[in-house]
């Protein structure tokens, strides 16, 4: 049996955590002069005491002795436990969620998708729009951590790519787990802050830009507004395309350039291949669009930027007429959204390593078949490839489309129509936040999208955040065994 | 460079027996008195010559074993050349169709797709439909040829798993497959022969019984109505059922039967699972046509089993409008189309035997990442997979879905809807038949698609047909040196 006392000491120390972040917005609200402040204090409170109690409880737990198992149950409880108490405010205080909204709320910005159910948000109390890009930047931070430390030494999907030298179990990660989270904030913080003053230059409202600004670098895609970062046309639109880009690199390579290895961004094979095929997928939409309507050259290609940015980091925010650009930006949309950012960010879906990884395995394949004889390593950036990491990897491949097959299915079941079901899985299993099809309606939300659809696409985040497998691994009965 | 000889050799006696098949509709039409014959005897002529010409030019070439290469060569030069003949009556005769429309019909036709561009289908004389029949019987026949004694020896998509001992060079290879073919052929014609008589019996006239059996058994899918198998509705569907399933089950299994070896089929994990596999998305179906609408039980069987069988056996009749089954069924439909049959038989798609291999790797995958140091070796049918062809199977698998996103992409680029540009992208790759979108025409011919589209429904097709890599073989510039 697996020794949870270190898990729920874990949890219990983010809740506290949590519960120290809802005093932020309670603050805001209460300079506001909103009583809505008393529903942050509340949720803090319960917060904050249930995660005292879990660590006052498992106050001996041994964290130094945490094993790869114990490391999978960590990560899943983590982000299927933290929305149980995120959604509190969401359900006590203004926009008044039912459990499942607001849990899909808390969920959805936790995992930095961005999909939302909340109609008028320009309406909302400042707290609460606070409190939402907040889950995002949280959920942003998080899964760089885990992504960066947990996932190479859990083998998912290929990750043991990256595992470095003196990193490869967790007894030798752990101990210096705690620099590298430093590095990691420090780079999160600094590209937040940054991000802000830009937005704020721009003319945003304070408010505006600062939850803009943590969902844009979180790749998350929360905004306090209905029509998302549409409400601020032009400049801004550029400064957020530029910023999520930013987001979704590696954030090691922040790391290695703040140490001083000047040329580590310049010279990674993720970042350039992720540059260019936005720039591919822009230029082809922008042309199509060109061609196909009567707007002005800037602003197409201004809309086409931002969006298709947007959704091939996997964050999520919109303008302009997106629903509206025709069967070609809808399938190039599709596309990008599968391959998402690169791994080692905060965005979500496949990750450009895997994407490159798996066209070399495909590619040394064909050339196996007509000289079988031949034997051509796959390389990825100057460095072989071992089989193992093919397998797992292109298992991970095959495993996402088969489950967003699966996903769809089960989503049309409960009764949403093909379209809306393919993007609803596709948003939440690449961690993206778009949502298309008639289901959508004219809200542009998944507000009117049946209850049952709504878990599903909650757990479907959950999957698409913790790389599938680390998920499917705990629901293993032989995981419980021994 | 690669000598084409021997390769004309044989396309050249291929046209040149189309030639000789041209006869059978000649004579319906001549005895029905049709003037259409005349197009008919135009066209056997100029098949005769051409391929006659072809044969005798390059017969001082041909004899002895074929290199890979060659195979290669001829498994797409069939599929390319045999269409271009075979369209020659539907552009001289009857329904007087553009050389792209006639293309894409017989295209469609021989790669067992059925999709058409004719409306008014029952208008048509005779012999235009027998021929349409004959396109696919034959299509059908090719393919089974093709995935029984070529694939497995050019190792396209794990299909090496098949070789059977003595099988595993080319040049042991040949000497019995005119053995295996002929044994091949005679299942193939005895199958037709029943179904035939079994439509017969159940009431169909003589030449529908024909038609259908031709399109049934290689299924096809092309029907000599509008209205398809609707017409037929009742008992007729039962029987439509067994034969497609009996036209996608490994036809290797049918000569062992023959041959008075009855465990092999019984045992083989394929047709299980694809037996199983068909009741459960019927038994779905039903299930959800029943709660949901207000139909009886034997009306929702009924259609649910034809309609199932039809799109997972990728013969693509329909009895009904599928379009108003609501948003389940249809995207099980989409599912199973994505499914596909049984290796080594009419049927197409991705195929039961490589989702097996990926259901296995992934388990073992999920396995090792909770237990890396177990060693759990892939199994299929008792036997151990190799590396190399589970490398395969996943590769297919990522080429599939690969050409299936970008095939969509293109379509969409000619202007089709997002839904259609899917469909059609679906029901090429896999070769299905049916097409789901505004542009579709009410009998589900799709001949308001621009030219363009249908060329790349044209290539989609082949690509599925011919298991995707032995085609991208020709395209790698390494395949024409050495």
């Amino acid at each position: 049996m697996v020794d949870a006392r270190p898990i729920a000491n874990v949890i219990g120390a983010l809740l506290i955590f949590l519960a120290t972040m809802m005093l932020a917005p309670a603050v805001v609200d209460y300079l506001a002069g909103l009583p809505n402040y008393r529903d942050f204090l509340e949720s803090a409170l319960i917060t904050g005491g249930v995660g005292l109690a879990m660590k006052i409880a498992t106050a001996n737990a041994d964290l130094s002795r945490l094993n790869t198992r114990q490391a999978y149950l960590l990560t899943v409880m983590v982000w299927a436990g933290l929305p149980l108490f995120a959604c509190l405010p969401f359900m006590l205080g203004a926009p008044g969620l039912g459990f499942t909204d607001g849990y899909f709320e808390a969920a959805s910005g936790l995992t930095t998708t961005g999909s939302t159910v909340i109609v008028g948000l320009d309406a909302l109390p400042p707290g609460m729009n606070l409190w939402r890009g907040m889950l995002n930047w949280i959920g942003g931070l998080g899964i760089a951590f885990v992504a960066m430390i947990f996932l190479p030494v859990m083998r998912v999907g290929g990750m043991q790519f990256f595992r470095t030298e003196g990193f490869d179990t967790l007894g030798k990660a752990l101990p210096r787990a705690t620099d590298i989270a430093w590095a990691l904030l420090g780079v999160y913080a600094g590209l937040t802050a940054l991000c802000i003053l830009v937005y704020l230059g721009l003319g945003m409202t304070a408010l505006d830009a600062v939850v803009n600004g943590a969902a844009t670098i979180a790749t998350g895609g929360f905004s306090p507004s209905d029509a998302s970062l549409g409400k601020y046309p032009g400049a801004a639109e550029y400064a957020g395309a530029a910023f999520m880009l930013l987001g979704s690199f590696p954030y090691i390579l922040y790391a290695r350039m703040a140490v001083g290895q000047r040329g580590a961004m310049v010279w990674d094979a993720q970042v350039w291949a992720l540059l260019r095929w936005t720039a591919y997928a822009v230029a082809s939409v922008t042309l199509w669009r060109l061609l196909t309507s009567d707007m002005a050259a800037e602003q197409v290609f201004r809309e086409t930027l931002f969006n298709l940015v947007s959704i091939i980091t996997g964050t999520g925010f919109f303008s302009g007429t997106f629903a509206a650009w025709g069967g070609y930006s809808m399938a190039v949309a599709l596309i990008v959204g599968l391959i998402g950012g690169c791994s080692g960010s905060s965005s979500g879906a496949l990750s450009v390593f895997r994407v490159q990884v798996a066209w070399a395995a495909v590619q040394s394949q064909i050339a196996r078949i007509h000289s079988p004889e031949r034997i051509a390593p796959v390389r990825y950036a100057g460095r072989r490839v071992e089989d193992e990491v093919i397998n797992a990897l292109m298992l991970y491949v095959t495993g996402y489309i088969l489950l967003l097959g699966v996903l769809t299915v089960a989503m049309s079941l409960v009764g949403v129509d093909m379209i809306s079901a393919l993007f609803g899985i596709w948003t939440s299993i690449g961690n993206i936040g778009y949502g298309y099809g008639p289901m959508l309606g004219d809200t542009g939300t998944f507000r009117d999208f049946p209850d049952a659809a709504k878990w599903l696409m909650t757990l479907t985040m959950l999957l698409g955040r913790l790389g599938l497998l680390a998920v499917l691994v705990v629901a293993l009965p032989s995981f419980w065994r021994a | 460079m690669t000598d084409v000889r021997p390769v004309t050799y044989v396309i050249g006696l291929l046209v040149a027996t189309m030639g000789v098949f041209m006869l059978f509709p000649l004579a319906l039409d001549h005895a029905a008195g049709d003037p259409n014959w005349g197009a008919f005897l135009q066209a056997s002529i100029l098949c005769l010559v051409a391929g006659g010409a072809m044969a005798l030019a390059s017969a001082n070439g041909a004899g002895g074993s074929m290199s890979l290469q060659q195979i290669f060569l001829l498994t797409t030069g069939v599929w390319v050349a045999m269409p271009a003949f075979g369209a020659l009556p539907l552009i001289l005769g009857a329904p007087g169709l553009s050389a792209t429309d006639a293309m894409f019909e017989a295209v469609s036709g021989m790669t067992t797709t059925g999709t058409t561009v004719i409306v008014g289908i029952d208008a048509l004389p005779m012999g235009a439909n027998l021929w349409r029949g004959i396109l696919q019987w034959l299509g059908g026949l090719g393919i089974v040829i093709v995935a029984l004694l070529f694939l497995p020896v050019m190792k396209v998509g794990g299909m090496q798993f098949f070789r059977s001992e003595g099988f595993d060079t080319l040049g042991k290879v040949l000497p019995r497959a005119l053995d295996i073919s002929s044994a091949l052929i005679q299942i193939y014609v005895w199958l037709t022969v029943a179904c035939a008589m079994t439509y017969f019996a159940l009431g169909m006239s003589g030449f529908d019984a024909v038609m259908h059996a031709l399109t049934t058994v290689s299924t096809g899918g092309m029907s000599s109505y509008d209205a398809s198998f609707g017409m037929f509705q009742g008992p007729l569907e039962y029987a439509a059922v067994a034969f497609m399933i009996l036209g996608s089950l490994p036809f290797i299994r049918f000569v062992q039967l023959a041959q008075g070896i009855f465990l092999p089929i019984w045992r083989d994990p394929q047709v299980r699972a694809y037996l199983r596999w068909n009741l459960y998305a019927i038994i779905a179906v039903l299930l959800y046509e029943v709660l949901t609408h207000d139909m009886s039980i034997s009306v929702a069987l009924r259609e649910s089993a034809f309609n199932i069988v039809s799109t997972f056996s990728g013969t693509g009749y329909s009895s009904v409008d599928l379009s108003g089954w609501g948003p389940f069924p249809f995207v099980i439909l989409i599912v199973v189309g994505l499914i596909g049959g049984c290796t080594s038989s009419t049927g197409c798609s991705v195929k039961v035997f490589r989702y097996l291999i990926l259901f296995e790797a992934i388990k073992v995958q999920i396995k090792r990442l909770h237990n890396p140091s177990s060693v759990n070796p892939l199994r299929y049918d008792g036997r151990t997979v190799g590396q190399d062809v589970l490398d395969s199977v996943i590769v297919f698998f990522t080429l599939f879905m690969l050409t299936f996103g970008l095939l969509a992409v293109g379509l969409s680029l000619t202007g089709l809807e997002f839904k259609t540009a899917v469909t059609a992208a679906w029901t090429s790759i896999a070769n299905v038949g049916p097409v789901f979108g505004r542009e579709v025409g009410p009998t589900g011919a799709v001949h308001g698609f621009p030219d363009s589209a249908k060329w790349m429904m044209m290539a989609g097709m082949l690509l599925g047909r011919l298991e995707l890599l032995s085609v991208y073989v020709l395209f790698m510039r390494r395949f024409w040196q050495n």
